[in-house]
């Protein structure tokens, strides 16, 4: 008989997103690409001039990039371990049914939803400022001389700061994936003798295993990318103390102008990513596409 | 009139055949269940006709018009869902009026049919309530409302009482029937159930592996099984089986006795003796006939009736059915009496060569 | 087993009062932002922190009327609401052909998506902003409702996905055996029964852009910049600005901090991309 003609013109509903995505990725990373080859400054855009790797070589040999590099693991290390693990602990803690349990889950993840702008400057200004911020009151009364929070400590703070912002996060996540623990395995450990500490190492900590590796999965990308706080508090310095990779290819593309070299860098920061998504998606993908 | 054709039906997923080539007619007016067990194609085959599935080859033809290319809005056929599927957002009455809303019928017109169904599912304290608020039967009878204002061609059924508890699935199936009589509708069932097939089917195509093994009515084939698949099929409990070798007019049975079926003689080599539990006796002790011995495994006792499951060594499981005031123990040895004049006999491939 | 009782009600006690320790602790910045747009600015730079306070609206007034706070709050509005329909109106078609009508790529598709987000801002920063310079469109917010509705897609289209994808299938089924077309089986069927999930897509989306300081910092000036801008110009001021600061700083938050409180379990599906529930 006849063979039939499949049509599915359901199929091409997805190729609006598909294709603004594939634009969006591919055309600035082709013209990244391909402006890192070349010498171009915004302020002399005559003189462009085919440089091969030289502005690779500029990059990798600029004093700051090691430091950005550096600052960017030690910020995105500090804030990964300090979230998940204090991310852990509270939900923990609160898991059990008390009086005003909704509102304490309200406040503890209020901080997520401040503009990162705001949330540094508040930091910066109402509570670490050595004279008259909040926390300097607290070191008086201890007795102590209060910290120039971002002077002498400025990779602290701005770590205290990212951390204050994505904490919440963390906990809501965990909150939520502790609801779905099964009450009655919960009710079978207790009987076959298990407490507090058991019960958190064998029942716990593997319910959580899937939600901790979404979370840091999440976070790192996020984190990589960390701009705003660092802008509005020290603008990477002092030096270059704060200077993670995205802000270093910022000041070389709008402070310096030098295109070339600050494409060369957003190359690196996007192998940095692609690296870590990698292995990211892999360990994640299969979970999230599972029926 | 609806009188729907299948021919050289085929349709296979990811590369493998789950309808190997179906030929069937439904007549107008007709109730034609498709029985068999899970995985046999009966579902796909409904869904190929619903339109929701593509056939890979062959046609589908309602009252001569080729539908088998047409989008499944176009074809004017309604289905009861194994799951309802009622539309959870809408109340009763929006679920049975959109696909009337849909065709851009006036309001009157609407109203008029919606209230023919309501009455004759008996749906009107539930019009104003949404899914959520109904149980199961009730959900059940909104589903079957739906498709009755649509007034469509063909009424195709998937599994509808499989969702539902005894009980109601006893009510439900005098109700369909009800239905059909009241409507006088072309309807297509699908079930793997042979209760519901037997009860309510003008005619039953049995469905095994992408095939039909045999179309008719229901007494045809419970009278005249083509296969061993279909007298197995059809019958609760299932009929007996007995292996054999034909010696001419005798047949041996693997534990040496020698019996004869009246009317049947064959040199076929080996054979199945078919036989349903309600065409054997317990031996009433006079010990005329041929009989065979066994030991009484377990007793079913039903009320109206009874059924004993004897070991025959050698020879195998026979269910024999008995009076409902049976008093033997299990555990016993017990005489059951080989009359095989309601025998049929089948070849080795299973094909049927004698029946009664 | 008598003496349980009172042991365990002492641990649920110590429990409740530290969490509500650790609770207050976390949301104290917040707090203290807000007590202190209330305070005037002799009274928010003293040391001692004053806690007792005569409280004023001058620094709300000054930042409605001079620093033009209203301009900024109608780009955030403007940008985050056009982003939002925008990706909505990508983001359903493409989670509705993934749910229903999957290929053998549909997977990979989705995981694709997946890393573009990833993709970090910096790294075609330099592309973006001379493309928006040569098409006239920096400082503009048309280019930050396309920019924040493509960096939010992926999340969008995973959410709705996943939402889909909890809907039994024979609904639609049934609506298309009812006489709808495709078009209709979407609105009249599918978006109505997924409405609440759709609804903490659109709020997830909105509330991402809202918050979203790369792009808002540095594609803008005066006339597109957002609430991020104008916080972000309170970086380097002059003189005393610690209360105007909380002032803005609350106006700029707590619309969004309202919206995050009502919706927060169902924008755990979206933030981890489905992975968690």
């Amino acid at each position: 008989m006849n063979a039939r003609i499949r049509k599915r013109p359901e199929r091409l509903l997805a190729q609006p997103a598909i294709l603004m995505l594939l634009v969006w990725m591919i055309v600035p990373l082709a013209m990244t690409l391909y402006f890192s080859t070349q010498y171009y400054n915004l302020l002399y855009p005559g003189k462009s001039a085919f440089v091969g790797l030289e502005n690779f070589a500029y990059f990798f040999t600029y004093p700051s990039f090691w430091a950005s590099v550096f600052n960017t693991i030690v910020l995105v290390g500090s804030v990964l371990v300090i979230t998940v693990v204090g991310g852990v602990l509270v939900s923990v803690l609160v898991d059990e049914t008390f009086p005003g349990q909704g509102i304490v889950r309200m406040l503890l993840i209020s901080p997520f939803f401040i503009m990162p702008t705001v949330a540094a400057l508040v930091w910066k200004n109402l509570l670490m400022n050595p004279v008259s911020g909040f926390l300097a009151w607290i070191w008086k009364l201890f007795g102590a001389t209060p910290v120039n929070w971002f002077a002498d400590w400025p990779l602290l703070s701005v770590i205290v700061v990212v951390s204050w912002e994505w904490l919440p996060f963390a906990i809501l996540i965990f909150v939520t994936a502790l609801q779905s623990l099964d009450r009655e395995q919960l009710e079978a450990a207790r009987m076959d003798g298990a407490r507090g500490m058991a019960i958190f190492r064998y029942l716990t900590l593997p319910h959580l295993a899937r939600p901790i590796a979404v979370v840091v999965m999440v976070e790192a990308i996020f984190l990589l990318n960390i701009f705003a706080e660092i802008y509005v508090t020290t603008n990477g310095g002092p030096g270059d103390a704060t200077t993670n990779i995205p802000f270093l290819v910022y000041t070389q593309a709008l402070l310096e102008f030098d295109v070339g070299a600050a494409s060369a860098g957003g190359l690196v920061a996007v192998v940095l990513a692609n690296i870590m998504a990698v292995f990211l998606i892999r360990l994640i993908g299969k979970s999230l596409t599972a029926r | 009139m609806s009188r729907l054709e299948i021919r050289s039906l085929r349709k296979s997923f990811e590369g493998v055949d789950v309808i190997k080539g179906i030929d069937l007619v439904v007549e107008d007016r007709e109730f034609c269940v498709f029985l068999g067990p899970s995985g046999c194609g009966k579902s796909t085959t409904l869904r190929l006709i619903a339109g929701l599935e593509e056939a890979d080859d062959g046609q589908i033809l309602l009252d001569q018009d080729d539908i088998t290319d047409r989008a499944v809005d176009k074809r004017d056929l309604a289905m009861v869902f194994q799951s309802y599927a009622l539309y959870p957002h809408m109340t009763v009455r929006e679920n049975m009026s959109f696909a009337l809303k849909l065709a851009k019928m006036d309001q009157r017109a609407i109203d008029e049919k919606v209230a023919r169904a309501t009455k004759i599912l008996a749906l009107q304290p539930y019009l104003e309530r949404k899914p959520s608020a109904l149980s199961g039967g009730q959900r059940q009878r909104v589903a079957i409302g739906r498709a009755i204002t649509r007034e469509p061609r063909v009424f195709l059924f998937d599994e509808p009482l499989s969702n539902l508890d005894a009980a109601l699935r006893a009510a439900t199936r005098l109700e369909i029937a009800r239905l059909h009589q009241e409507l006088n509708a072309t309807m297509i069932y699908v079930t793997h159930d042979q209760v519901e097939a037997m009860t309510l089917a003008d005619r039953i195509a049995i469905f095994s592996e992408g095939r039909i093994e045999q179309i008719g009515k229901p007494m045809e084939l419970y009278r005249r099984p083509v296969n061993r698949f279909v007298a197995g099929f059809l019958g609760m409990p299932r009929m007996n089986f007995l292996d054999a070798t034909a010696e001419g007019s005798a047949f041996r049975l693997r534990n040496g006795n020698a019996v004869t079926v009246p009317g049947a003689s064959s040199n076929a080599g080996a054979v199945t003796i078919g036989i349903r539990p309600e065409h054997l006796q317990v031996c009433d002790g006079d010990g005329t006939g041929e009989t065979v011995n066994g030991k009484l495994t377990v007793v079913e006792r039903l009320g109206s009736e009874t059924y004993a499951y004897v070991d025959v060594p050698q020879v195998g499981s026979i269910t024999v059915r008995a009076d409902g005031d049976f008093d033997r123990r299990a555990g016993r040895d017990i005489c059951i009496r080989l009359d095989l004049t309601h025998a049929h006999l089948f070849d080795a491939s299973g094909v049927a060569i004698h029946h009664p | 087993m008598t003496h349980k009782k009172p042991q365990r009600r002492l641990a649920r006690t110590i429990r409740a009062i530290a969490s509500w320790v650790v609770a207050l602790v976390v949301f104290f910045p917040i707090l203290w932002m807000l007590l202190t747009s209330f305070k005037s600015e002799l009274d928010a730079f003293s040391m001692p922190p004053h806690f007792l306070f005569k409280p004023t609206l001058e620094n709300y007034e000054q930042i409605l009327a001079r620093a033009n706070y209203l301009h900024y709050a109608w780009n955030s509005i403007v940008t985050a609401g056009g982003a939002t329909i925008l990706g909505m109106i990508v983001a359903v078609p493409a989670a509705y052909a993934f749910a229903y009508h999957p290929t053998k790529r549909t997977k990979d598709v989705l995981l694709w998506m997946l890393s573009t987000k990833m993709l970090p801002g910096v790294g075609v920063l330099v592309p973006i902003y001379l493309i928006c310079r040569d098409l006239n469109l920096l400082d503009s917010k048309t280019a930050l409702v396309v920019i924040f509705a493509l960096i939010n897609l992926p999340i969008m289209v995973w959410m709705i996905y996943t939402y889909f994808r909890d809907i039994p299938y024979d609904i639609l089924e049934a609506a298309r055996m009812d006489g709808a077309s495709t078009w209709q089986t979407m609105f009249r069927v599918l978006i109505p029964v997924s409405r609440g999930g759709l609804a903490s897509t659109a709020l997830l989306c909105l509330i991402l852009s809202w918050n979203e300081a790369f792009w808002s910092l540095n594609l803008t000036t005066t006339s597109a910049a957002p609430l991020t801008a104008l916080v972000a110009s309170f970086s380097s001021p002059e003189g005393l600005f610690w209360a105007k600061l909380s002032a803005v700083s609350t106006l700029a938050c707590a619309p969004i901090l309202v919206l995050g409180w009502l919706s927060q379990r169902q924008l755990v599906r979206g933030l981890t991309f489905g992975a968690v529930k």
